[in-house]
């Protein structure tokens, strides 16, 4: 594993600024996915930015009949949602048949649609 | 883990979603248990085990809400 620098936004736009700076740097959330890669090598950061502090962790019913999901709203907590599981039940059941609960208990739904293959032949 | 089930959260094994209470049998068991045992999940006694806390966590609830109705 290659030695890299950790740094926790405080917010959005410091972390955008924060990755700015850092070309070879890299959003961290639950860290289920990154941290395979870090093993793998197949990415080697030099400035990990801590995403989980600011908002984005809220699940919202909308006026329009549909659903805010924040990319920070972990996979357990999604599936456990009760208008998640009433209203779409499939998606609940998807999470739920993902990983196992210490993973479901870090994921994020931002990092889940953002993940990157882990095949090591890739 | 206990907790989770107590708050009614399913997992991949429910059959009801929505249901409000959930039943810990051995599927419920060694699903909810799964990604959290490493080279003693052979063990063939860790869900009669934990079904064994499960229980004995309730105790003391359906007895406080009996008492409560008593009251």
């Amino acid at each position: 594993m290659n030695p890299f620098h950790y740094e926790r936004a405080r917010d959005p736009s410091s972390a955008v600024a924060l990755l700015a700076q850092a070309p070879n740097g890299v959003f961290l959330a639950g860290g289920t996915n990154l941290v395979d890669h870090l093993k793998l090598g197949v990415r080697e950061p030099d400035l990990l930015i801590d995403i989980t502090h600011p908002p984005y962790d809220r699940i919202e019913p909308l006026p329009d009949g549909g659903i805010r999901i924040g990319a920070m709203v972990r996979n357990a907590d999604l599936a456990a949602d009760r208008t998640i599981r009433t209203r779409y039940p499939l998606l609940a059941q998807a999470l739920l048949a993902g990983a196992s609960g210490p993973l479901r208990n870090l994921a994020t739904t931002g990092g889940n649609l953002l993940q990157r293959t882990r095949c090591v032949y890739f | 883990m206990l907790r989770e089930a107590e708050a009614g959260w399913p997992s991949v094994v429910s059959t009801d979603l929505n249901a409000e209470h959930v039943t810990l049998d051995d599927d419920e068991i060694r699903e909810r248990m799964s990604g959290n045992l490493c080279r003693c999940a052979a063990d063939a006694n860790i869900v009669p085990a934990i079904k064994e806390v499960a229980q004995q966590a309730q105790e003391p609830l359906r007895m406080q809400q009996v008492g409560k109705e008593a009251q």
